[in-house]
């Protein structure tokens, strides 16, 4: 999935990154966004990511805390 | 996207799922949420909580039965008194809601029927996770997986509670499983390197 071109004006973090983010944060300072399909999700997620299938982001967008820092995969 | 829409702060994570080489939780957005309606208060998703840390330490308590090795059993019980101090820290944060609340174990019994953390029933993870035979790497690679369901089960229920109290107890709990897991994180280390 080329999400560099949906999400173009985002950061890439490394998965070392990532990991370094939230470990230095708590849990409710930022949110963990899946966007892919829900079988993809039930596979496997990094804990506590919420899932908004990509289809429907545009939708559910009101869900989420825009002022929050947000990491999307 | 997400930027055009007023989020100020947006990350991809380079590589995507495929990259990411920490862990992983199964499961389906709404696995394990049945437990909880989203009304609760604090004191009610401490009790619900303290039946599922009181899940792990008595799936912990029974693998260890099941070990073969002294070393395993010895890490089960230091597992299971992990557990139990998260017990009792739960049981401390919940007579502070309710001081004049029930004791622990009967609280336990009115919980959920044991459900553990990660929303499974014990003998059924047992069944899943350790088969017969299995070592302390086993044992650990099975608790960092539980643990990890853990984590994700309390940051998913957290989504669906409308109380802020409620949702930062859960985030307070979070916090613990994510130390725990760094925790069991180490001692795998220690463990391959000794192996």
């Amino acid at each position: 999935m080329m999400l560099k071109a949906l999400f173009s004006a985002s950061r890439d973090l490394s998965p070392d990154q990532v990991r370094k983010f939230m470990e230095a944060r708590r849990p409710d300072e930022y949110t963990l966004l899946d966007v892919r399909q829900p079988a993809e999700y039930k596979r496997g997620h990094i804990p506590g990511a919420r899932l908004i299938p990509l289809p429907d982001l545009s939708e559910r967008l009101t869900e989420l805390d825009p002022n929050k820092p947000t990491i999307v995969y | 996207m997400l930027k055009h829409r007023g989020f100020e702060e947006v990350y991809s994570l380079a590589g995507g799922i495929m990259a990411w080489d920490g862990l992983t939780a199964p499961g389906t957005a709404t696995q394990g949420l049945g437990l909880v309606s989203g009304k609760e208060d604090k004191a009610r998703l401490l009790v619900i909580a303290l039946g599922l840390e009181a899940g792990l330490g008595q799936f912990y308590r029974q693998a260890g039965e099941r070990s073969g090795s002294q070393r395993a059993r010895d890490l089960c019980q230091r597992l299971a008194m992990v557990e139990q101090r998260h017990c009792d820290q739960v049981y401390g944060l919940y007579l502070w809601e309710r001081p004049d609340g029930p004791g622990q174990e009967e609280l336990v019994a009115q919980s959920h029927d044991l459900v553990m953390e990660g929303g499974e029933k014990v003998e059924q993870a047992l069944e899943r996770l350790l088969p017969q035979g299995f070592g302390e790497r086993a044992l650990l690679e099975a608790a960092m997986g539980i643990e990890a369901q853990a984590l994700d089960l309390y940051l998913r229920m957290s989504h669906k509670l409308a109380q802020d109290q409620a949702r930062q107890a859960l985030h307070d709990l979070a916090q613990e499983e994510k130390a725990h897991l760094k925790a069991l994180g180490a001692l795998m280390e220690q463990v391959s390197q000794e192996g």
